[in-house]
Order: structure tokens, then C-alpha cells, then sequence
């Protein structure tokens, strides 16, 4: 075990050299903290006129009132809105403007500490999944590109060992990606609730930080089956390209398969159910709502947390027992 | 300090190595003779574990390697074809690296073998701008790290101008005198020759030969002589069986035998009253013997002295 911390600690040395960790880490952050200070703008925005409606044209014909405050609605009806609306649609707009309230409500929401980090958590779920592949194919195909593999493997660390500590040495990077991420969320969420002004029904509760730290779980549990795939098929394939290619164009293509063969053949959604990128997206739960790509499709965590599992013992498995096994022969000894 | 016993690699219907048995003695430079393609590089792999054998034993230090190969490892050093290290990292940082994950000894270490190798003022340089030499160095620095007691060196001089090959050379030696065994794989019999004690020659996967340079290449010379009766002295030497051949050149004869047994070739042709005017030893070059052994030259190529 101390032979795999050390390889990981110097598998760290080399990591932290190279520009792409620091470069993937700067734009997750960066999208994350964007999130949360643009909404901190969307909100006040929206806070300053209460949410809009806009009036349907044959009203607001000939009077140059397009749209209304609902700030202004709600707080007086029959003046807010052009002469002559009927009652019945100052009901439906007034209707309307209790809903735009709810929303900037749970917009406050986000601005919390707690929301902050779930928001953070649902961009994480893709933008760091996506990122993780390219890093582990890199970091993992590196070794073959390069002809480095060789040099190690003679010093003696033994092959298990080495690619155990590589491994590790990427879950924990993961790890401490999201943590940060999640950190840094929290921050701007302390910052930003001081300086959004709670909505006009008061502020929303909070979401517990026991759901927090459950959407945290997921998502890291949904980052590491991931990452696992895509740096188990690097390892099999023994190159970068091959490697980000298949599981990026995976994890894209996965659901336009899904589309297209259930089309064509019935039952094609129960095998669905246990392809690897939807139930990696299950396991991310309510943290992920990305993409449409994305979206899982009624599976429970359970499901999902059993087939990820089976797929990262079957990828890793399966790839050490090559990697142990393969020679290294070759001008880079791939 | 090696022993490999009916070692054979076969990948797919290619087969690398077949059936080698060969001992590397503790001390010196053992080289390791073979054109492209021989099962060089193949054997060293085996050596280290990087490819698995098909077939046959390879001892380390004594212990089966299929059982503590590991450890054996750890006393080793190799540079294995060309010099690869991390392109982004200095010639420092990489040795670090690799000082790290195997058996370090510490700074002081890196900055002596750096000083070695004539590294000192570029360690701190990205490897990506080492010219061909500069990273044949390192690689050389990199296989010393941990104080190895067996270093495999393949093919160090691959790539080098004549000075670079000179340097090398000269730090192969120096190396051998501080105690460490190396093992050289080369094609280039002068450079092997220079600097070998010992040299095992393959051809086609097989084992040729295994021997001391000096033994190997003598076992092969033959003296050129002049006499008083040559038709006569080539009859009386025509019976001994000490004489692996004879011939007629430049008015003279050609024998097959070893410079040293020149006594017993006067002594033999005293006793036929013909008497020996002229003597001359034919040194025969590794490069000849080599070309000899491996079948691709023509017999009969010895040079004078």
C-alpha cells in the first residue's frame, strides 16, 4: 500500500506541472462561480420590477404597454394594465405574476450558501464528467505517446501497483475538484445572500445540507464511474486520441442510440436501462439537469448505483488484468 | 549476476528469441552483438520484465525472476532504446520523478549524476529542448539512479556525433571502474570492442557466440609466414590439427591459428629443417569475426596489425 501512496505522490508531481489540470479546474470554477453571480444579477433584476407579463397584443394596441411590472400589478390591478382589460385576464396576468414570484423565490434560493453549492453540483455533474475524461485519457495515454511507461515499469514499482496509484492519484484530483468547486460555491453563496434581498413573500427554506452532502456523493460517485470507463479504455487501447474519443463520443452518442433503437426495436428501453452513460447520469440524480442528452429516465439509484459499479469492476478489471499481462514492446513500448 | 536458461519469445508466428542460454558475469562491460533485428532489445526486455518470455528461466542476482522480480529490479538501472522522459519537465524534475517512484537516494544523488553526465548547467532546462546527446545523457543518468549494481544501456550512442559517442564511451568505462556492471546492447562492433570485456553475440534470436572479446577475436587470428621451403612448410603445417586453416597469399602462407602458438609453428618446422624468415600476426577486428559468426561476410577478411 505504501509502494501505491507513493506512486500516487509522484504521479502528483508530475500532474500538477502540466497546464490541463490547472486550465480544466480555471473553466470549471469559472462556470460555476458565473452561475452563481449572474443568477445573484438575473435575481436583483428581476427582484427590481417583481417579474414581468406581458399583455396580449390586441390590448396593448394603440396604448404602448407591452408588458407589466407584476411589482405593480400585484399591488394595484386595475391601474397596472391598459384600459378596458377585462377582469378575467387581470386575473389570469395576476395568476401569472404569483407564479414569476415563485420563481424569483427559488431564484433566492440558489443564492444561499446550500443552493449555491447544488447549483455548482449540477454543472459539475457534466462539465467536470466531461473534463475528467479528457484529463484521464490524457494522463493515462501520456505514458504510451511518450515511450515513458518503460523507464517506471524497470524501477521497479510493478505494474498493479503503478496504475493502482495513477488511478488513485485521478479519483483524488476529482475529489478535490468538486470539493474546491463546492467551496468556492459556498463562499460566493455567503457573499451573494448578503447581497440579494429576500423576495417579497420572505425567504424560501434553505435546502439541508444533508441533501447537499447526498447530491455531493452522487455526483463524485458519477465523476469516478466515469472516469474509470474512460481511463480503463485508454489503458486497453493504449492511446489519448482513441481513448478521449470513444468515451466523449460515447457519452454523446449513447443517447441518440437509445432514440433510434427503440424506434426500431420494441423492449430496446429495458436494455437501455442499463447502459452505462444513462445510469451514470441516474447516479448523478437531481443534481444533473444539463442536457436532454442527459436525461435519466426513471431509473432508480439503486439500479444505477448497481450498474455503475458492475461497469467500473468489469472496465478496471478487465484492463488491469491486460495491462499486467500485455508486453511492452515497441520503439514506445506500446 | 544474469543467468538465462532456453529463454524463447515468439509473438505470433515471429519468434524474437529461440532457446538462448546465457551468463552475465558480476564486473565489467558485457556486450550484447547482434545485427537490427536480432533479439537484442527482445532479451533486455525479458531481462526486466517488460515482455513476458514464452518460455524458459532468466535469473537475477541468483533468485528466479517469476518470484522476486520486484526486488531484483530495484538493483538495476536500464535505458532501454531511446531515452523517453516527460517533454513539459527539466532534466532535474525527471530524474526526481523517476528517483522518486523507484529507489531514491536523495538530491545529492541527482545533482552527482547530473555533474556525471555533464548535465550540471542544463538541469533545469525542459527535456524538450535537450539536443540528442543531452538526452542520451540523461537516459544514461536516469539508469544510474539508486546506485544500480546491473545497468542495461541500449544502444546508448544511437544518434550521437562522433564526440557524443567518444563521451559516452568514456562514461561506460568510468562507470565499470566505479564497480557497476554494465551490459551494452550495440550494433556498433567498434564501440563494443573498445569497450567490452565480455561480449555475447546473437543472430536471428539465437546465441551465436559468448566469450571475452580478446579470446573470441584471437581464437580467430592467424599469422602470415615466410620460410625457407614454403611447399614443404605448407605440407608439414597441412598435418597439424591445431591449424584451422591455410592458405597461399601474397608469396606467403596464411595460417589459421592464434598469434600465441607462433612458437609451436617454428618448432614444428624446425623439425622439417625449414626454417621460418618472416612471421607476421593477423589480428582479426571483432567487426570481421562478428561478420564471420553472423554468416554475412566472406571468410578470409583478417586485417594486419
Amino acid at each position: 500500500m505504501s509502494n501505491v501512496l507513493n506512486i500516487a505522490r509522484w504521479e502528483w508531481f508530475k500532474l500538477q506541472r502540466r497546464r490541463m489540470p490547472w486550465i480544466l479546474f480555471a473553466i470549471l470554477l469559472a462556470f460555476t462561480q458565473l452561475s452563481i453571480w449572474g443568477g445573484l444579477g438575473m435575481y436583483q433584476s428581476a427582484m427590481a420590477t417583481g417579474g414581468q407579463v406581458f399583455i396580449p397584443q390586441r390590448l396593448a394596441m394603440g396604448t404602448g404597454v407591452r408588458s407589466v411590472a407584476c411589482k405593480d400589478l400585484l399591488a394595484n390591478p386595475a391601474t397596472a394594465v391598459p384600459d378596458g382589460t377585462p377582469a378575467q385576464m387581470i386575473a389570469a396576468l395576476t395568476q401569472r405574476c404569483r407564479v414569476e414570484n415563485g420563481r424569483i423565490a427559488g431564484m433566492y434560493r440558489t443564492l444561499q450558501p446550500a443552493g449555491s453549492i447544488s447549483g455548482a453540483l449540477r454543472i459539475a455533474a457534466l462539465l467536470e464528467l466531461v473534463m475528467l475524461g479528457i484529463l484521464a485519457t490524457s494522463f493515462i495515454g501520456s505514458e504510451y505517446g511518450l515511450g515513458t511507461l518503460r523507464p517506471i515499469l524497470v524501477r521497479g514499482t510493478g505494474r498493479i501497483p503503478y496504475i493502482t496509484g495513477k488511478y488513485l492519484l485521478l479519483v483524488g484530483a476529482a475529489t478535490a475538484a468538486l470539493l474546491l468547486v463546492c467551496l468556492a460555491a459556498a463562499g460566493s453563496g455567503v457573499l451573494v445572500s448578503h447581497l440579494a434581498v429576500p423576495p417579497p413573500g420572505g425567504a424560501p427554506a434553505q435546502p439541508a445540507m444533508g441533501e447537499v452532502a447526498v447530491a455531493f456523493v452522487r455526483t463524485w460517485a458519477s465523476l469516478v464511474t466515469y472516469l474509470t470507463i474512460a481511463g480503463s479504455i485508454t489503458l486497453l487501447l493504449r492511446s489519448t486520441a482513441a481513448g478521449m474519443a470513444i468515451s466523449l463520443a460515447w457519452y454523446a452518442v449513447e443517447w441518440i442510440l437509445i432514440q433510434v433503437l427503440s424506434r426500431v426495436f420494441e423492449g430496446f428501453d429495458k436494455v437501455a436501462d442499463y447502459l452505462p452513460i444513462r445510469n451514470i447520469n441516474a447516479l448523478a440524480g437531481e443534481s444533473f439537469t444539463a442536457a436532454p442528452i442527459a436525461a435519466a429516465s426513471g431509473i432508480s439509484t439503486l439500479h444505477a448505483s448497481l450498474v455503475s459499479l458492475a461497469y467500473v469492476i468489469v472496465f478496471a478489471g478487465l484492463a488491469a488484468v491486460v495491462f499486467r499481462s500485455r508486453d511492452l514492446a515497441g520503439a514506445a513500448g506500446g | 549476476m544474469v543467468e538465462i536458461d532456453g529463454l524463447r519469445k515468439q509473438f505470433g508466428n515471429v519468434v524474437a528469441v529461440r532457446d538462448l542460454s546465457l551468463r552475465i558475469p558480476r564486473g565489467g562491460v558485457f556486450g550484447l552483438l547482434g545485427p537490427n533485428g536480432s533479439g537484442k532489445t527482445t532479451t533486455i526486455g525479458l531481462v526486466l520484465g517488460l515482455i513476458r518470455p514464452t518460455s524458459g528461466a532468466i535469473r537475477l542476482f541468483g533468485a528466479d525472476i517469476r518470484t522476486t522480480h520486484g526486488k531484483a529490479l530495484r538493483r538495476i538501472g536500464a535505458m532501454v532504446e531511446s531515452p523517453a522522459f516527460y517533454p513539459d519537465l527539466s532534466g532535474r524534475a525527471n530524474l526526481r520523478f523517476f528517483q522518486g517512484i523507484g529507489t531514491g537516494r536523495g538530491r545529492g544523488e541527482l545533482e552527482r549524476l547530473l555533474e556525471l553526465v555533464g548535465l550540471g548547467a542544463r538541469a533545469d532546462d525542459s527535456f524538450r529542448t535537450y539536443s540528442l546527446g543531452m538526452k542520451q545523457r540523461l537516459g544514461v543518468a536516469y539508469a544510474m539512479l539508486g546506485e544500480p549494481e546491473l545497468v542495461f544501456l541500449d544502444e546508448p550512442t544511437n544518434g550521437l556525433d562522433p564526440s557524443g559517442m567518444a563521451e559516452v564511451r568514456e562514461l561506460i568505462v568510468r562507470l565499470a571502474r566505479a564497480g557497476h556492471t554494465i551490459v551494452l546492447s550495440s550494433h556498433l562492433l567498434h564501440e563494443v570492442e573498445q569497450v567490452c570485456d565480455h561480449v555475447a553475440i546473437l543472430s536471428r534470436g539465437q546465441l551465436i557466440v559468448q566469450g571475452k572479446v580478446r579470446e573470441l577475436v584471437q581464437s580467430q587470428g592467424a599469422v602470415r609466414l615466410r620460410t625457407t621451403d614454403d611447399a614443404r612448410a605448407r605440407q608439414v603445417l597441412g598435418t597439424l590439427d591445431w591449424i584451422a586453416s591455410l592458405r597461399e597469399e601474397e608469396g606467403g602462407l596464411v595460417a589459421g591459428v592464434a598469434p600465441e602458438r607462433a612458437a609451436d609453428i617454428t618448432r614444428a618446422l624446425c623439425r622439417h629443417e625449414v626454417f621460418v624468415t618472416e612471421m607476421v600476426p593477423l589480428r582479426m577486428s571483432l567487426e570481421n569475426y562478428f561478420l564471420r559468426v553472423t554468416g554475412t561476410a566472406a571468410a578470409g577478411t583478417e586485417t594486419g596489425p
